[in-house]
């Protein structure tokens, strides 16, 4: 199997080109940068986020840091009760009071250049009217009717239902029975259909009780549909859950319609028709009644604009769908929408992998199996150039354990040694066990302790640099090129297949250049240098080898984890590229 | 890659005891207000103003250049009172921020050029990259990314982000390195 180099996820890891330079290779075969990535105990393999399930444990509110279940979140239609959004920035916004010297000037509303003093909501003083005010850009909504003035600085949440809302009840109906169903009988099949059903719970959200009393309140309140389809945000990834067709929600109607109706040969060739009459622009006659201003401004706004600001942008339409109004004067503060704290499980036995408090001021958790808690860490400490196409590199691994690692770097293995989009590969590098020390260096055990120290006698000062805690440095030398024959064939998913590593060992002359005084520079053929280094650990000995150990082998039930690491160093950090 | 050394002339620093490391070029108003827990880093172009209020800034805590920290203010009845500023452990402001913030928890990154206005809450473990303006009384909770003008939720963290920060605000204090040093440091 190649290993893929994924596009972090996280804009933390998008934004530091250091993060992007090594990726971890999950069991799957995409690589993310360490602090996406989880480790599973069960399966003793690393799980990316394609390779988690999620659930959502609770909903919060990002500002008044509010914790809700599940239920109550969805009856308000996974909005804050308190906190709104302004209409026009987005920013959270504050109550403050009308007047705060006479209630009755509502008449004549105040400029929003003479705000009254803010008050918190901690401070409610009986008989003042408050309205919302922005911060940032100083919208108020004291030009608004009377909706958006209030007694108290908190206020009753409108009930919202919809028919899609009805529709999503009777389906979680059915899969709440379903799954009750299942749960008494638990092998591999029933697990997923167990996963889909909450899965499906999930997404859709709890049953609301007050259905009668909504359906006949629904009939004359279209926006309430738009308004309740809002979902947890930010959804789960869960790969059971169908993504939305493109300017549909998965909710509407024609979009469950169409998920349950089979599509058959004639329609998908009228499909491909419609495709390609699309594409084919009709042309309209300039004059005719046929031309409609679909999302243009009307000659009567066009008129009243003097200001660009006057206009309502794309996103705050969007945020405002209920009423999509043209001009920012009439568009509504949206209520705040909550967003969700999560649980993750393996994907591949089911165990739990992270699970977070309840309480949202600690950020303990219950349950983390980070991988970046469990994997050595490694820096690249320094790469440079040894001769024309080949390089050295030096990498420290970290042990993130109190026990020490042993780790190998193995010459052949099940699938490739090269990831796709390499250009390079290593050719020399040690082939001997070695150990990282854990991090108080407490080896308890003197079975391991032996073992330790027949390693560190058997070690090669060609490949171990430096030993310090729990660091342990290492030299690596790669070159440039693939050798065709280490390439497993990617057509064949045989993933079986057993491809060697062949090892170059260089004079020493060559690779003790690092340490002389005067380095040449070199040219390089590519901007970046993508390779990858595949190692095995453990917390028990990797061989059988070292002399003492002949119970290593069969006490120990510890498995070893296979970790491919994925570099993509760009040209210029190596410390000698001539610069071009 | 690993952060690389940097190196600081050792007659334009105070080192202090517990292993503070401040900036002579730095300007700390009201000293007596100001307390340093320990292995934190303020670098020159810094102003703190401790005669507004007290200012607490955690252990293993960076503060860049020219970033201006000011305790913030509230109108209460006619009257202005300041709010005490308490930065907690592991924190790596950039450079060239303004920090109005009421209190920043501890693991929190904050980008370049960034403006934390009054009265704002930043929670543990938080991330607020370069050039982000957070308005007034924002609350940011913990594992969540604020950006934009006006900073707005964008998006969660990566779970283990309070060990990537007590590992990352660690090695950037231990490469933090006298000048002296470097004639005997590289290996
Ligand atoms: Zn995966
Ligand atoms: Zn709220
Ligand atoms: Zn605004
Ligand atoms: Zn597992």
């Amino acid at each position: 199997m190649h290993s893929i180099r994924s596009n972090n996820h996280c804009s933390f890891n998008l934004y530091n080109d250091n993060n992007q330079i090594l990726k971890y290779s999950c069991f799957c075969g995409k690589a993310f940068n360490l602090t996406e990535l989880y480790y599973c105990n069960g399966c003793q393999q690393i799980n990316c986020r394609y390779c988690i399930t999620e659930e959502i444990d609770f909903h919060y509110c990002p500002n008044c840091i509010e914790n809700l279940n599940s239920a109550e979140a969805s009856v308000n239609g996974n909005k804050c009760k308190k906190c709104f959004e302004c209409p026009v920035c987005f920013n959270t916004l504050t109550y403050s009071v009308i007047g705060s010297k006479d209630v009755n000037t509502v008449t004549s509303p105040p400029t929003a250049g003479v705000t009254s003093p803010t008050t918190t909501a901690a401070t409610p003083t009986t008989g003042e009217t408050y309205f919302l005010n922005c911060g940032f850009c100083k919208w108020n909504s004291l030009d608004l009717k009377d909706e958006f003035k209030f007694d108290m600085p908190s206020l009753k949440a409108k009930k919202e239902s919809s028919i899609q809302q009805l529709q999503v009840n009777k389906s979680i109906e059915a899969l709440n029975k379903e799954a009750a169903e299942l749960t008494s009988l638990k092998d591999k099949k029933t697990i997923n259909r167990i996963k889909l059903a909450q899965a499906m719970k999930h997404f859709l959200g709890p049953q609301s009780k007050h259905q009668k009393h909504n359906q006949r309140k629904n009939f004359n309140k279209v926006e309430d549909r738009w308004e309740s389809t809002s979902m947890a945000h930010p959804v789960p990834h869960n790969h059971l859950v169908p993504t939305p067709p493109p300017g549909q929600t998965l909710l509407s109607e024609a979009a469950i319609a169409q998920r349950v109706q089979p599509i058959t040969m004639t329609e998908a060739d009228q499909m491909q028709q419609q495709r390609i009459d699309a594409r084919e622009f009709e042309t309209l006659d300039p004059l005719g009644d046929t031309v409609k201003y679909d999302d243009d401004i009307t000659p009567f706004l066009r008129d009243q604009v003097t200001e660009c600001d006057q206009v309502s942008s794309l996103d705050q339409r969007f945020k405002n769908i209920a009423h999509s109004s043209l001009s920012t004067s009439s568009i509504h503060p949206q209520r705040k929408h909550l967003i969700t704290k999560r649980s993750k499980r393996c994907k591949r036995c089911d165990k739990l992998l992270v699970k977070s408090e309840i309480s949202l001021t600690k950020t303990e958790f219950k349950r983390q199996h980070f991988a970046f808690t469990y994997v050595p860490r490694v820096q690249i400490t320094r790469v440079l150039w040894i001769d024309n196409d080949i390089f050295e590199v030096f990498l420290q691994f970290t042990n993130p354990l109190h026990i020490p690692l042993f780790i190998n770097f193995p010459m052949s293995i099940k699938g490739s040694f090269i990831s796709t989009d390499d250009n390079s590969q290593p050719i020399d590098l040690c082939e001997h066990e070695t150990y990282i020390n854990g991090i108080l260096d407490e080896t308890d055990d003197l079975e391991k302790e032996s073992i330790i120290q027949t390693l560190k006698q058997n070690e090669n000062p060609r490949y171990i640099i430096d030993r310090k805690d729990n660091k342990l440095t290492m030299k690596f030398i790669g070159k440039v090129g693939i050798e065709e024959e280490q390439i497993a064939p990617k057509d064949n998913n045989n993933n079986e297949e057993i491809t060697n590593l062949t090892i170059i060992h260089l004079t020493e002359s060559l690779a003790n250049l690092s340490t002389s005084t005067e380095i040449p520079k070199f040219n390089s053929q590519f901007k970046d240098i993508k390779f990858t280094i595949t190692l095995e650990f453990s917390t028990s000995s990797l061989s059988t080898a070292p002399s003492t150990s002949s119970s290593t082998t069969t006490a120990d039930k510890q498995q070893k984890t296979l970790l491919k690491l994925l570099f993509d160093i760009p040209s210029n950090k190596f410390e000698n590229t001539l610069q071009q | 890659m690993q952060i690389q050394p940097k190196y600081f002339e050792k007659t334009q620093y105070i080192e202090t005891l517990n292993g503070n490391k401040v900036s002579k070029g730095s300007i700390l108003c009201g000293i007596m207000n100001i307390r340093l827990h320990g292995k934190t880093i303020i670098k020159p172009g810094v102003i703190v103003r401790g005669d507004l209020a007290n200012v607490n800034i955690g252990r293993l805590s960076t503060v860049s250049e020219n970033t201006v920290i000011r305790p913030s203010y509230k109108k209460f009845k006619g009257a202005v009172s300041y709010f005490p500023l308490n930065i907690g452990d592991h924190v790596l402001i950039e450079e060239g921020c303004v920090i109005s913030a009421a209190s920043i928890g501890s693991y929190v990154y904050i980008g370049k050029n960034c403006v934390i206005s009054k009265r704002c809450i930043l929670k543990d473990c938080c991330y607020i990259p370069d050039n982000t303006v957070l308005p007034p009384d924002t609350v940011v909770p913990s594992f969540t990314t604020f950006s934009g003008t006006p900073g707005r939720y964008i998006e969660d963290l990566p779970d283990c982000f309070e060990q990537y920060m007590k590992d990352y605000t660690t090695s950037i204090y231990e490469s933090f390195l006298p000048i002296n040093t470097l004639s005997k440091g590289r290996s």
